[in-house]
């Protein structure tokens, strides 16, 4: 072996332009592409620390949408442009709390309410047209109903700058600095501490409710990829939620109802009757309508139009917030590498429990954050494969060019009796070395340019750029796994690569070989 | 006893859709510690023989066998031999004549080629990145787990190798020439590292083509007188086979063997030949 990896070594020294060509794209590659985990490791970290710090906690309750339809914190998936989808309260949530009181392993919980909405203000008028400018700066937010006395106790890293938390039976909100800035450039008038805002939903149904500014609080981690957020009083969040008795219990109508109409089809209604050739219909002035024919579908007797019409007591009641309606319950985990292990425990807890509730981790938790770091994860690998092919096939090539200016020397050493194998492992031994010092090469310039980055603390700002991001701060951080992974990765990619030059070659008899010029 | 024997051994190359019969069943052998000549004018086929004996051309058909061993026991050669019939009745067929070995026949060959053979080319061919002293001791270094590539050397200590490669060096007068590159040396000393080279394995059948074709009048006088006492050497007992046209070279071998247009037109042993089986038979 020994007199291998010294030929081997003295073959890269003496065929220094291959050795050049292919160690820059080798060491090239290798910087690219740890410098690129690098950051997606440094961005998945930060949106991990961040979100379950300040947002998600270590694991997330809730319930489960009729279709399994998949959600998360922040809303439904969906791929229709219409309304937003509701997110699905927990049913039987005292089972629910009961089960999570009980599990090991938790060291705090709160309540959430998620929705979405923004600021209206009755000081500007109907026709408000903002300036062209100031267009992209709507004041909307995700909102958050909360539990002021155990969500601040979770979340205790919140900057509040001004007032205080929202309290429980008002309807107060506390507004992120980020909100106040574009109230203020998108009404051109500022948005300060007891200021009464209109919060509208961001649908069409234009949900709105009047609520009082109790706060203002900055961002726990100002590179944080985490948009506008408004915390508030939980039975405001319902309102925006869908979070009403009609909604988790219109199929539980009282007997009082009169539903006679509902059975009736179109054609019982309006159409022509088995005993009844005439055009008449319920509402003709005839006398034989079917309010005054014994032999009509229904008499009017029958019908109840205070029922119908009249009495709103039902719905006002149906519409009315659930006050013990929860989105999620939200959980830290005395010990974060307990987490995985307490998941299952409640999921099985709720299954054996027949409860529709389900616990996820922070990542599913934040879906929509997460999602655009794992695509943009995904569209790094995609580059990063186009480049290893484009890299393989120039190597090869290169390879090849080089072995067949060495055939000569390949002849005599077969002539001289050398087997294939040895020739072979002359070949990958100066791939091997070439790979290994033009990856370690590429490492360390890699390594010093993410120290010189990361000593400026670079960051960027705006929403877009941060969520697609999954946060502003432009740092790296290396791991000795994805180093590694990426030099043995690169070492069997340039091994590959000599499969086809050497073999080649050695199909080539000696004798053709050897009828190359020697020295 | 034959250390090298030839049977009827057949070579045709094709040439386009022409084919080239470069050996004509070829039959002879040569006996160890032989000085031998295969000679005639340019395309009569002595390369050819030679690099049938030195096992890195395949004959078409026949047999050949070195030092016992019928190198091609188990290929069916004819199976790739083109006849002109063949050729005749379809000159469209691409049929391809066999250019390599199954695995198992290449092993055998790879092993006979560097327990028995030596090579001194006509070009040299040192390996370029090696100095004089790894270049002389590259063939101990391809020893395989194979017992036919065995070779005596390989018994050796690794004080007892470094004896005998430095003893080789100092038989062909390179001794001050250890650490240099083959770039850094003129024609006559590489070829005298290609004959070091050669000598090393203690191969018992030494080959070289042409061996002074690249070579000045002394560097040839030189080179070959070295040839000639190595073969004297009853240590070495070396069998030394040229391919060559130089009339010097002719002059000074004991058994020539005249090729013309791929036939062997006369294998004459010279009266007096020194060789060491005979002298000590008689």
């Amino acid at each position: 072996m020994g007199v291998i990896f010294r030929m081997a070594l003295r073959n890269l020294s003496q065929h220094k332009a291959k050795t050049v060509i292919i160690g820059l794209f080798i060491c090239i590659g290798v910087m690219i592409v740890n410098l690129g985990n690098a950051f997606l490791e440094s961005t998945n970290r930060g949106l991990e620390k961040d979100f379950r710090a300040n947002y998600t906690g270590d694991i997330v309750v809730a319930g489960r949408l009729a279709d399994n339809t998949k959600f998360d914190m922040f809303g439904v998936a969906s791929v229709s442009m219409g309304d937003r989808q509701a997110l699905p309260a927990i049913n039987d949530i005292d089972k629910v709390q009961a089960i999570v009181d009980s599990t090991k392993g938790i060291d705090k919980q709160t309540k959430l309410i998620s929705a979405m909405g923004y600021f209206r203000t009755d000081a500007v008028g109907d026709d408000f047209d903002p300036d062209d400018d100031a267009r992209m700066d709507i004041p909307y937010f995700f909102l958050f109903g909360i539990e002021p006395s155990t969500y601040f106790k979770a979340f205790s890293s919140m900057k509040i700058t001004e007032g205080t938390y929202p309290s429980a039976t008002e309807n107060e909100v506390l507004v992120d600095v980020r909100v106040k800035e574009k109230f203020a450039k998108y009404y051109k008038m500022p948005l300060n501490l007891g200021d009464k805002v209109l919060v509208s939903a961001m649908s069409a149904a234009g949900t709105t409710r009047e609520a009082t500014v109790c706060g203002f609080y900055e961002q726990p981690d100002k590179n944080s990829a985490m948009t506008s957020l408004v915390y508030c009083t939980p039975s405001l969040a319902r309102t925006f939620a869908d979070l009403t008795y009609g909604a988790g219990y219109a199929e539980e109508l009282p007997q009082t109802v009169d539903t006679k109409l509902g059975t009736l089809s179109e054609d019982a209604l309006f159409g022509e009757t088995s005993n009844d050739t005439s055009d008449d219909d319920m509402f003709s002035d005839s006398d034989d309508d079917m309010f005054s024919s014994d032999t009509s579908v229904m008499s009017a007797k029958d019908v109840s139009f205070d029922n119908i019409l009249g009495d709103t007591t039902l719905r006002d009641k149906l519409n009315q917030t659930d006050d013990g309606a929860w989105n999620f319950i939200i959980l830290k985990a005395d010990k974060t590498t307990n987490v995985k292990k307490t998941i299952a425990t409640l999921n099985k807890q709720f299954k054996d429990a027949g409860l529709d509730a389900q616990a996820f981790d922070w990542k599913t938790a934040a879906t929509t954050f997460a999602s655009t770091v794992q695509g943009i994860s995904t569209l790094f690998t995609a580059l990063v494969v186009i480049l290893a092919i484009v890299v393989f096939i120039i190597i090869m090539n290169t390879l090849t060019v080089s072995v067949i200016e060495r055939t000569g020397e390949i002849g005599t050493m077969r002539a001289l009796g050398a087997s294939k194998g040895f020739v072979r492992k002359l070949f990958f031994t100066e791939s091997i070395s070439i790979t290994l010092l033009s990856a370690t090469g590429g490492t360390l310039i890699a390594l010093l340019i993410m120290v010189i980055f990361n000593a400026f603390h670079l960051s960027v700002d705006g929403d877009i750029a941060k969520m697609i991001l999954g946060g502003g701060s432009i740092q790296f951080i290396p791991t000795l796994l994805n180093i590694l992974g990426t030099i043995i990765l690169v070492c069997i990619g340039s091994s590959l690569a000599n499969i086809y030059p050497v073999s080649s070659a050695l199909k080539i008899s000696p004798l053709k070989a050897l009828s190359q010029d020697g020295e | 006893m034959s250390v090298v024997t030839f049977e009827n051994v057949r070579k045709v190359y094709p040439l386009g859709k022409q084919q080239v019969i470069a050996v004509k069943g070829a039959s002879f052998g040569i006996e160890k510690g032989e000085f031998a000549a295969i000679s005639g004018p340019s395309g009569s086929g002595k390369s050819t023989i030679l690099n049938m004996i030195g096992l890195i051309d395949l004959p078409s058909a026949g047999s050949i066998v070195i030092d016992g061993t019928n190198v091609y026991e188990g290929i069916n050669l004819d199976e790739s031999q083109v006849t002109d019939a063949r050729w005749a009745a379809d000159p469209d067929k691409k049929k391809k004549q066999r250019t390599t070995v199954p695995a198992k026949v290449d092993k055998r060959i790879t092993g006979l080629r560097r327990s028995h053979l030596g090579f001194i080319f006509q070009n040299f061919n040192l390996i370029p990145v090696l100095n004089v002293y790894e270049n002389i001791e590259f063939p101990l270094l391809l020893a395989g787990k194979d017992p036919a590539s065995k070779s005596p050397v390989d018994d050796f200590t690794k004080a007892q190798r470094e004896e005998w490669i430095n003893f080789l060096m100092e038989k062909v007068g390179l001794t001050d020439w250890k650490l240099h590159k083959p770039a850094e040396m003129s024609g006559g000393q590489r070829q005298r590292v290609a004959i070091a080279r050669a000598l090393v394995t203690k191969a018992p059948v030494i080959l070289a083509d042409e061996p002074t074709a690249n070579l000045d009048s002394k560097n040839s006088e030189q080179i070959l007188s070295l040839m000639k006492t190595l073969n004297k050497d009853k240590d070495l007992q070396t069998t030394f086979i040229f391919s060559t046209h130089d009339a010097r070279i002719v002059a000074m071998c004991d058994h020539v063997i005249h090729l013309l247009d791929g036939e062997i037109t006369s294998d004459e042993h010279k009266e007096g030949s020194d060789v060491y089986g005979k002298a000590e038979e008689q």
